[in-house]
């Protein structure tokens, strides 16, 4: 039994390795999304849990500031602060493999990712001085802290959510690019049988569309960088790049529309 | 009989004479065989095509153009519903919103 343990031993990583190969790299992508996704979810229900328990022990010793309340207290919101840290850190685990997936350029991922690194930097030191300090008022001074990183954090979400947005609209517009492509190479597989005149001039109205798209994408880029030097909050960063990719989106939208007339043309034509 | 053979025998048929006659008789056949083949096939180039000889080439020839674009329509119609898929996918804000958190926890009075 025991010679045939390193065979076994061989089948089984040929097996498993040629598995591991054969998949897309994409599926690991949404498979590591959706277990930090899920990572995220789980700390967020055992932060609501810890904020419960917290708000109870609080209210407690504020009724009556007995020394027990008080330790009570202390570890209940050692409990919770420590929760809210892990969640801020999970969320932004997920935001940046969201934001990877649409395969950011490298600039773009250096500037995003960059600000998010350091927001969980500040986390990784915000928990170890949790777990150092000894008495209520400390821990409500590392709190103290925290809580006013909270632009920072939003600065950080915001910014991410915002190239993710816009990275899906780059990958979005490149696939409308190729379909584009794929109609001119038919209907110049056609043009030799019948009048294309009408067929050509959709394509170029479908073009022209993605070309409005891609400028409101490039205005977007630079509200991008905004979010590292404006004082302006995030969240009117944040509208307005919602504002020019809405713009974008609509465009994007018209020349799907207006490649599945350009189908049913085709189909008509031939 | 034995006067015969004495006298007769630069005649007799030995292996080797008998395969000297068999080229003999092969190779005029052979020789033939390959005239009447020249013959024959330069007599199939030089004739015209029939209609179905001329016609069902072509037929084909169009009948694959027209496949390879129909299967070029399918193939850009998948495309399109992939696309229309894509573009009504919920914002990334909807699927990953910044977390509601207590901000507010450090007073206590």
């Amino acid at each position: 039994m025991k010679k045939f343990l390193p065979i076994l031993f061989s089948v089984f990583c040929f097996v498993f390795l040629s598995f591991v190969f054969r998949l897309p790299s994409s599926t690991f992508a949404q498979t590591s999304f959706d277990q930090a996704l899920q990572d995220y979810q789980f700390t967020f229900g055992k932060y609501r849990e810890a904020h419960d328990d917290y708000k109870l022990a609080r209210n407690r010793y504020l009724a009556s500031k007995t020394l027990a309340n008080k330790q009570s207290a202390l570890e209940a919101t050692r409990e919770m602060l420590a929760a809210r840290a892990n969640v801020m850190d999970t969320y932004f685990i997920a935001l940046s493999i969201m934001l990877l997936e649409t395969k950011p350029d490298e600039s773009l991922k250096n500037l995003v990712l960059g600000k998010i690194d350091g927001r969980r930097n500040f986390i990784k030191n915000h928990l170890r001085q949790l777990s150092e300090k000894a008495t209520l008022e400390e821990v409500l001074q590392v709190s103290e802290k925290f809580e006013e990183q909270k632009g920072e954090f939003d600065s950080a979400s915001y910014q991410a959510l915002t190239a993710i947005k816009l990275g899906e609209q780059k990958l979005l517009t490149a696939k409308i690019e190729n379909a584009t492509l794929e109609a001119k190479n038919i209907i110049s597989a056609v043009a030799q049988e019948n009048d294309v005149a009408l067929l050509n001039s959709w394509v170029n109205q479908i073009e022209a569309e993605v070309d409005t798209s891609k400028k409101a994408q490039g205005e977007t880029r630079l509200t991008i960088e905004k979010f590292n030097n404006q004082r302006s909050s995030a969240k009117n960063l944040f509208s307005t790049a919602n504002r020019e990719l809405s713009e974008s989106k609509t465009k994007l939208n018209k020349a799907i529309s207006f490649l599945f007339e350009l189908l049913n043309q085709i189909k008509t034509t031939q | 009989m034995q006067n015969y053979e004495k006298d007769h025998l630069h005649l007799k048929p030995t292996p080797a004479r008998r395969h000297y006659a068999a080229l003999l008789l092969l190779l005029p056949a052979i020789v033939f065989a390959s005239l009447l083949a020249f013959f024959v096939l330069a007599k199939q180039k030089e004739a015209p095509k029939t209609f179905e000889e001329d016609f069902v080439p072509q037929v084909r020839e169009g009948t694959q153009s027209r496949w390879a674009t129909h299967s070029a329509v399918v193939s850009l119609e998948a495309s399109l519903k992939e696309l229309n898929d894509q573009a009504n996918k919920d914002e990334p804000e909807t699927r990953l919103a910044p977390p509601l958190l207590d901000f507010e926890t450090s007073s206590w009075e």
